[in-house]
């Protein structure tokens, strides 16, 4: 009996010994021999890399306030595998994300493991998928560029695509600055797709480059308002407004109309998203008559008291004949600016000479991108003094025969206010990363003499007081600026139109310090077409404001004012 | 003898490996939890920043403006007068903000006070 125990014990024991050799063994071959084998069908099988987009840069104004972010937002996703009764999800999801039937039906019966269903919806929406707790549907974390300023710099700005890829405006022009570097995280899945968190792998994404800009949002609001009330009030077509600071060549405000919501940018046309200000040329008319002006002071040639005989409103050229809009006889120098005689002007450019006329505009950076940092600039269009024809002489001294931008405009009635200096525009004021700023640098070189900068300064000034330009001045204030009325350029008919006309004004603040200007330009206004009438009372309304919020108490008059 | 510490050894090795199992165990445990609060910490960033979301939507220049311009209360531009007439301070249009503008010490007399266009 005992040995038959024994033997027993002694088998089930040889039993347990040849089963764990065994299963050592068979341990030993899975574990080293195909270890390689069995790792990567396991890690393709529980490991799943999760992508970790490196979030863009926010864009701020000059103080502070966020004109552009990332939010995160949540995209859904199936896997049609899981979906069985593809018709009732379906009709689910088309109910809670306001989409089409037929289309989710479309994606579910594709024989793909992935498909998009929605993309960047609202977490309010996600919660709402997610308690139907639908087996297959799945959510993706994206961030989402946003707005919260909607219409306001706009088209300043620009629009990124669904990847949040810049493709217009600032967006694009500091795409490279603003868009982070994405990140990976490798992550355990269990059988229930649940990740888990075991000794993640993760390539760390990089957040990209807040900007800060030069623009004053408050500024730009007030002006969009005004800008708006004018195009409605004269029926107008579209209109820009650029206010700069003289000395730095920094904008504070770029503002156009009709302008677009940018969190709905799908809504809207290129076109309308088109930067009019930056983007669009056109014949400047009598704001041009700035550059004749600074050519005959710096040039010595006339005297104020010199006199122009304006030839009573009609006067003969080679090639065509010269009108002005009121009839004048004898005009001084100064006058003949206030008056904007187109006459006066054309007899002062040709005594001056084409070639200075010509040397004049370029100095004064028409013809050339300002380097303004947005995309898609135009260059304007001044040709070269060999094309100039009979005409040329006496129509581009009067803004004709010429395309300019907005930004070239303000430019150089910059120069005139700060002292002759020619400066470089920019809206981005510096760009922020982890703490360190790279500050934009203030560019300018002198073009013309402090003295004829003052001369000239002086003579707009009496353009505002006494001149076409009365409908700009602001009493107690020093403002100098020109009117212009441009007849638009039929390209169709090749003939001026007689109904398409751009009133602008062009004008700086001389009391404010540094001295700001603001330019105005609006395209085809109904009921009246002239600067004066037009965009004189905007720049008024604009003037007034900036005046209050920049710091207006310092002007001698205004000080006074305050006291009394 | 040699049987004896034979069988220690299996048992010993069998503990061994069930601690090992039971580590093992406690790790994926750990990592679940982990992955739970890492859920949950999602969910709050989420509601978080649809928060932020809102308030930052809520309280843009244009929300802010038309707010004031409403209420008749200017919140960010300086009360300057540009003429020497002196204006009839604009009254606020409810005695709410009358009461504010009047403990703040917020004077309304900028509403009028800009200068006519020169004749």
């Amino acid at each position: 009996m005992k040995i038959r125990d024994g033997l027993r014990a002694n088998y089930i024991y040889a039993f347990f010994v040849v089963f764990f050799i065994l299963l050592f063994l068979r341990i030993t071959y899975l574990q080293v021999f195909k270890k390689n084998f069995f790792q990567n069908l396991a890690q393709n099988q529980y490991y799943r890399l999760i992508p970790l987009s490196g979030k863009r840069g926010a864009i701020f104004d000059s103080k502070g306030r966020i004109l552009a972010t990332e939010i995160n937002t949540h995209s859904v996703f199936a896997d049609p595998h899981f979906i069985k009764d593809k018709e009732a999800v379906a009709r689910l999801l088309s109910e809670k994300l306001n989409l089409p039937k037929q289309k989710i039906k479309g994606r579910l019966m594709q024989k793909k493991r992935f498909v998009w269903i929605k993309r960047k919806i609202p977490w309010s929406e996600k919660e709402k998928i997610k308690a139907l707790k639908i087996k297959g549907v799945g959510f993706l974390r994206e961030h989402k560029r946003f707005y919260p300023q909607d219409k306001l710099t706009s088209s300043l700005l620009g629009i990124t695509d669904i990847d949040s890829r810049g493709v217009d405006g600032l967006e694009l022009q500091y795409d490279s600055y603003l868009c982070g570097k994405d990140g990976m995280v490798r992550v355990l899945q269990d059988s229930s797709s649940r990740e888990v968190i075991l000794t993640p792998q993760i390539i760390t994404p990089q957040e990209g480059r807040d900007i800060v800009l030069t623009i004053d949002s408050q500024l730009q609001y007030w002006v969009e308002n005004f800008l708006e009330e004018t195009i409605k009030k004269f029926s107008a077509k579209e209109g820009s407004v650029i206010i700069m600071n003289a000395a730095t060549g920094e904008i504070l405000v770029l503002a156009n109309y009709p302008n677009f919501n940018p969190n709905n940018s799908k809504e809207f046309s290129p076109q309308l998203m088109r930067d009019k200000a930056v983007c669009d040329m056109f014949e400047p008319g009598s704001v041009f008559k700035a550059v004749t002006l600074i050519a005959a002071i710096e040039e010595n040639t006339f005297s104020d008291s010199d006199v122009i005989f304006c030839e009573n409103g009609s006067y003969k050229i080679p090639g065509s004949t010269l009108h002005d809009v009121h009839p004048y006889g004898s005009l001084n120098f100064r006058q003949v600016f206030e008056k904007s005689s187109n006459i006066g002007v054309g007899k002062i450019a040709n005594k001056v000479g084409s070639q200075k006329i010509y040397t004049y505009i370029k100095k004064l950076g028409f013809g050339d991108k300002t380097g303004i940092d947005l995309p898609g600039e135009i260059r304007g269009n001044v040709k070269p003094l060999s094309s100039w024809s009979k005409t040329s002489p006496y129509m581009i001294p009067i803004g004709q025969e010429v395309g300019v931008n907005l930004i070239q405009l303000v430019r150089a009635y910059a120069v005139i206010a700060n002292g002759g200096y020619l400066t470089k525009p920019h809206v981005v004021k510096g760009i922020y990363s982890q703490g360190i700023c790279k500050e934009t640098p203030i560019e300018r070189k002198m073009v013309i003499s402090p003295s004829t900068a003052a001369r000239a300064k002086g003579i707009l000034e009496d353009v505002v007081k006494k001149g076409t330009g009365k409908l700009a001045d602001i009493e107690g204030v020093k403002i100098g600026g020109k009117t212009g009325t441009a007849q638009h350029f039929d390209v169709k008919l090749k003939r001026y139109s007689q109904t398409q006309y751009r009133a602008s004004f062009v004008g700086f603040i001389s009391d404010l310090d540094p001295p700001i200007v603001i330019g105005v330009s609006v395209f085809e206004p109904k009921g009246s077409h002239y600067g004066g009438v037009v965009s004189a009372p905007l720049f008024k309304k604009i003037a007034e404001k900036t005046i209050k919020y920049l710091g207006g108490e310092k002007i001698p008059a205004v000080a006074a004012a305050n006291q009394n | 003898m040699k049987k004896k510490s034979f069988s220690i050894f299996i048992v010993f090795l069998f503990i061994a490996s069930l601690t090992f199992l039971h580590q093992k165990i406690l790790i994926y445990v750990e990592a679940y939890k982990i992955s739970k609060n890492h859920r949950l910490s999602n969910e709050l960033v989420d509601k978080r920043d649809y928060l932020v979301y809102n308030l930052t939507k809520e309280t843009s220049v244009q929300k802010i403006n038309q707010w004031a311009e409403k209420n008749n209360f200017s919140p960010t531009e300086k009360v300057l007068a540009l003429n020497l007439r002196r204006a009839e301070p604009a009254k606020p249009a409810n005695k709410v903000m009358a009461m504010f503008n009047d403990l703040l010490g917020i004077p309304t007399g900028s509403f009028t006070a800009l200068a006519g266009e020169k004749e």
